[in-house]
């Protein structure tokens, strides 16, 4: 190979080490970008939280319960009906939308939260009564309810766990690309560097080679 | 059987009652406060949004009344607004996002009022769809269901 063809074999070899490059420095941004992404979007902090007010509902519908259950008034705020549809609605949470899928995903969880939605199925037609006045129902109520404070408590603890090993995984994406996108920009930086020094020298050559011609056709003419 | 019928019309009445109890909405403004059934409240000019949320499968349509609609209604221009849950839950939101951008106190999901099992009778929603900036987990505790408090300050 002779001098211009090792040119053109450096000058390409360049070029596509660049674009090969700056290929693997745009697919780390974009894998930045989707990891920060996650960290503004996520759900389990509302995983979390939902499980919370599931426990807390459960907890306050089970303290109004019980002087119900042993023929006492509640003396609560609200009424035992809206209370219990409170605690349903922060059922419904993990059946429906983004906060149903850590739920569904976990085979245990899935039990866990089937058997409490069943019993609240199952109470739900004895509210009317209870919140009438009637002791016995509001004990049978009591009676589905109350082994679901464990339930409950499982979900919570499971949620946190999930959440701690996302926040952990993102944390370790997001500091893998942040690397990444930092040594290929070093290297594209330092391969640019070369590629702008050898099209100086090129041009310098260029220069000088047409100068050179110039130089010797004026002497021609002459 | 008397004791049937008595427990029947007690769970009559007290259903009547929850129902019209927690279909209230109390407005605070300037220490002076208001009481709205969702029809008063709607009699404000109802608009719709349709956006996904956290909380539902797909695309949802709601109908309610804008909280700037409400704000307007009790002279609040500035400020906050706090918004309070049937269950304590408080949240507060900035009078000027409320003007910016058309949250709403929905009133109806997809054509039907919301019992408090489907967060309702009243829920901010923001329209998240049209303003992804509002999608972001940030924004989420603003977004208050079985509202029954109004409060400008």
């Amino acid at each position: 190979m002779g001098w211009p063809g090792l040119l053109a074999f450096i000058r390409y070899g360049f070029l596509t080490a660049f674009a090969v490059l700056m290929g693997f420095t745009a697919n780390a941004y974009l894998a930045l970008g989707d990891v920060q992404n996650r960290i503004r979007f996520r759900v389990p902090e509302n995983t979390i939280w939902a499980a919370a007010q599931a426990e807390i509902e459960l907890g306050r519908t089970l303290a109004q319960l019980a002087p119900m259950a042993a023929g006492q008034d509640a003396n609560a705020k609200l009424s035992f009906q809206v209370q219990f549809d409170l605690l349903w609605s922060r059922a419904d949470l993990f059946m429906n939308g983004a906060l149903a899928v850590p739920v569904e995903k976990d085979a245990d969880l899935r039990q866990v939260f089937g058997g409490f939605a069943q019993d609240l199925k199952a109470a739900d037609g004895l509210v009317g009564a209870a919140t009438a006045g009637d002791s016995r129902a509001a004990l049978q109520i009591l009676d589905l309810l109350s082994p679901h404070r464990e339930s409950l408590r499982k979900l919570t603890m499971a949620s946190l766990e999930n959440d701690r090993r996302e926040r952990e995984k993102l944390s370790r994406d997001h500091d893998l690309m942040q690397v990444q996108l930092s040594r290929f920009g070093f290297v594209a930086a330092i391969l640019l560097g070369l590629l702008l020094t050898y099209l100086i020298h090129a041009e310098r050559r260029a220069r000088h080679l047409l100068a050179d011609a110039n130089k010797a056709r004026s002497q021609m003419e002459e | 059987m008397i004791r049937f019928f008595a427990i029947f019309i007690a769970v009559l009445a007290m259903l009547t009652g929850a129902r019209a109890s927690e279909s209230v909405l109390k407005v605070n403004a300037g220490g002076q406060e208001k009481t709205y059934t969702i029809e008063a409240l709607e009699a404000l000019g109802v608009s719709t949004i349709r956006t996904t949320t956290t909380w539902t499968d797909g695309v949802q349509t709601f109908e309610g009344v804008s909280l700037a609609a409400i704000a307007k209604a009790h002279g609040a221009e500035a400020g906050k607004l706090i918004v309070g849950a049937i269950n304590d839950y408080k949240a507060e939101i900035e009078l000027s996002e409320v003007n910016a951008v058309p949250v709403m106190l929905a009133t109806r999901m997809n054509g039907e009022r919301m019992s408090v099992r489907d967060k309702g009778p009243f829920w901010v929603v923001y329209p998240r769809d049209d303003h992804p900036e509002f999608a972001e987990e940030r924004h989420n505790y603003k977004w208050v269901w079985q509202v029954g408090t109004l409060e400008f300050k």
